[in-house]
């Protein structure tokens, strides 16, 4: 089954991965690298990962996140953690990316 | 030079060498068998297919170079025979921005491929290293759509001669199709950055003006109405702050200018994300995986391994046989539902042709939803777990196992910040003097939930579902608190 996603699930993955902590930078260039391997763990998984979706995350969480040229940066994420634990990848993706 | 009557824009007037080398030719007109839109299911007038969007983009993209002929300042540091070159480039890359679509719409596009192997096709076909180089840099900008990289890689590799005969640069045009700006060396094609982003924009650009006018015009259903002559005698390519030569809009424009995002935004929320237009898409996406899988005998196969046999550059370009005796060649609808109809078996295309829906919708919309669970209308309804804890409850509760959540999301992908106006001589950015609007580009998702009808009147489904929803009353407050 085709499962779409884009930096938005990357970057909430991101976040639980570094266990929420109270500020968290993120390098496009890392969002870019995870893309890339999620894309080839199997070619049924389409991602987009881009500038407008990072700019989607950074609206949905605007007091939280700030956007510069080459990175975004979290901070307090522990106060939206059960939002970002919604937003998570699909566990089809979760389940190899979590082997690693 | 051809006039060509359309009931958006009237006379479309067109130089011969277009017509030549791009136009009367078997891929362009390809396109008068692709629809435009998915929303057929609700609006059943919206017939308009590609063929002649591609020729409303070209009719705006004239206006525009028009206007910018006109308006032409000396301090763009560009000469005039480039400069023209430029324009053939940008009128090029109009007609040819979807010249490599998939059939149905936005249907099947998907199956061409993962991103990071239609980025390196398109990369190692133009062979510069500049592009690469500003390829890499997409993550900072817009990823192509999968139909744009396709339509690149078309246009280059069987346009580049025609492009080069009449003086347009096919690298520019690629970029122009593909939103894929100039960033390495960014200062010597400020012009060039100027007129990708008026076709491939984030905000206001040619795709987006004709859509928003002809997907109103063919579809009838109201919304706001965008002055194109008005927008487009508003336009300016001027220096920023930073003293780089932008796109911007006189603020008196403002009206148009709303009216645009308007109308991208009702589409969004009514139109393509419609209970109807989501199931019927689900339907015929079905329906072509059980032929596909039926037809190329690899039941076991994933679904991108299997689609991608139907769509893909050969079957635009040249011939894909099907299960040994079918020939499909510049694949377009038709050959997708003449395929349909060579297999007998297949309940999904059965469904869709009749329009006789096995399943209802829980929730016809937001406000349903949102009524039904007494939820905040601000609620991010994002939920990885949504999908198996619904399905768990109606299968347990009610054993009905054929349930079907599908998603429905909007993605706004507009960047204002992009968006410049001309305010008593100034150029400032639109987020500067609308603040608020810095957030516009959030993501709204929603899911609608489908169950079987089995052998029931109306008024029995409509009492079943009214159970169904009490019994998701717990699951959707622990999902949502």
């Amino acid at each position: 089954m085709i499962i779409e996603i884009d930096s938005t699930e990357i970057i909430a993955y991101l976040i639980r991965k570094k266990e929420f902590k109270n500020k968290i930078e993120i390098k496009f260039q890392e969002i870019r690298d995870m893309a890339n391997k999620i894309e080839g763990f199997d070619n049924d998984f389409l991602v987009t990962s881009d500038y407008l979706s990072i700019d989607a995350f950074r609206c949905a969480f605007s007091q939280y996140v700030k956007a510069s040229e080459e990175k975004i940066v979290i901070q307090n994420s522990l106060e939206i953690r059960k939002r970002i634990e919604r937003m998570q990848p699909a566990k089809q993706i979760l389940n190899y990316l979590d082997k690693e | 030079m051809k006039r060509i009557l359309d009931t958006v824009h009237g006379y479309i007037m067109v130089d011969d060498q277009y017509i030549t080398h791009i136009i009367d030719t078997t891929l362009f007109q390809r396109l008068r068998r692709i629809e435009q839109t998915s929303i057929r299911a609700v609006y059943p007038c919206a017939r308009h297919d590609r063929f002649i969007h591609s020729l409303g983009v070209f009719h705006i993209g004239s206006m525009i170079v028009e206007r910018l002929k006109n308006i032409k300042e000396n301090t763009w540091g560009v000469d005039d025979g480039k400069l023209e070159n430029m324009f053939v480039s940008y009128l090029c890359a109009c007609l040819l921005h979807d010249i490599g679509h998939a059939p149905f719409s936005h249907t099947f596009e998907e199956y061409y491929g993962q991103k990071t192997e239609l980025g390196e096709q398109l990369c190692s076909i133009v062979n510069s290293k500049e592009f690469r180089d500003d390829y890499d840099c997409t993550i900072k900008s817009e990823e192509p759509n999968f139909h744009e990289f396709m339509s690149a890689i078309i246009a280059f590799e069987k346009f580049g001669g025609g492009l080069n005969s009449i003086h347009a640069n096919p690298e520019l045009v690629v970029r122009m199709i593909t939103g894929i700006y100039y960033n390495v060396n960014k200062k010597e094609h400020q012009i060039d950055n100027c007129l990708i982003s008026l076709l491939h924009g984030n905000v206001i650009d040619a795709d987006r003006l004709d859509y928003a006018c002809r997907d109103v015009w063919a579809s009838g259903y109201s919304t706001s109405c965008i002055d194109l002559k008005r927008l487009i005698s508003a336009l300016h390519i001027k220096k920023n702050v930073k003293e780089e030569f932008v796109v911007c809009f006189e603020s008196n424009s403002i009206n148009e200018i709303n009216g645009v995002l308007n109308v991208k935004d009702f589409q969004n929320k009514y139109v393509i994300n419609h209970h109807s237009v989501c199931y019927e898409q689900w339907l015929l996406r079905n329906a072509v995986i059980y032929m596909a899988k039926k037809f190329f005998n690899e039941e076991s196969s994933g679904e991108m391994t299997v689609m991608n046999k139907i769509f893909n550059k050969d079957s635009i370009l040249n011939k894909t046989e099907v299960a040994g005796k079918y020939t499909i060649c510049n694949i377009s609808d038709d050959d997708i539902i003449f395929l349909l109809k060579q297999c007998d078996d297949n309940c999904f295309y059965k469904e869709w042709a009749s329009r006789q829906y096995t399943r209802y919708p829980l929730w016809k919309s937001k406000d349903e939803f949102l009524h039904f669970f007494k939820l905040d209308p601000d609620t991010d309804f994002k939920h990885n777990r949504f999908r198996d804890e619904i399905k768990k409850v109606i299968e347990e509760k009610k054993e009905i196992t054929d349930v079907i959540v599908l998603t429905a999301e909007f993605k706004p992908r507009v960047c204002l910040k992009s968006l410049y106006l001309v305010v008593s001589d100034d150029i400032v950015r639109y987020t500067d003097i609308y603040k608020n609007s810095v957030d516009d580009n959030k993501n709204i998702t929603f899911y609608y939930v489908y169950v079987s009808k089995r052998e029931q009147s109306r008024g029995d489904w409509e009492k079943e579902r009214g159970g169904l929803i009490s019994d998701l009353q717990d699951v959707i407050k622990n999902l949502y608190n």
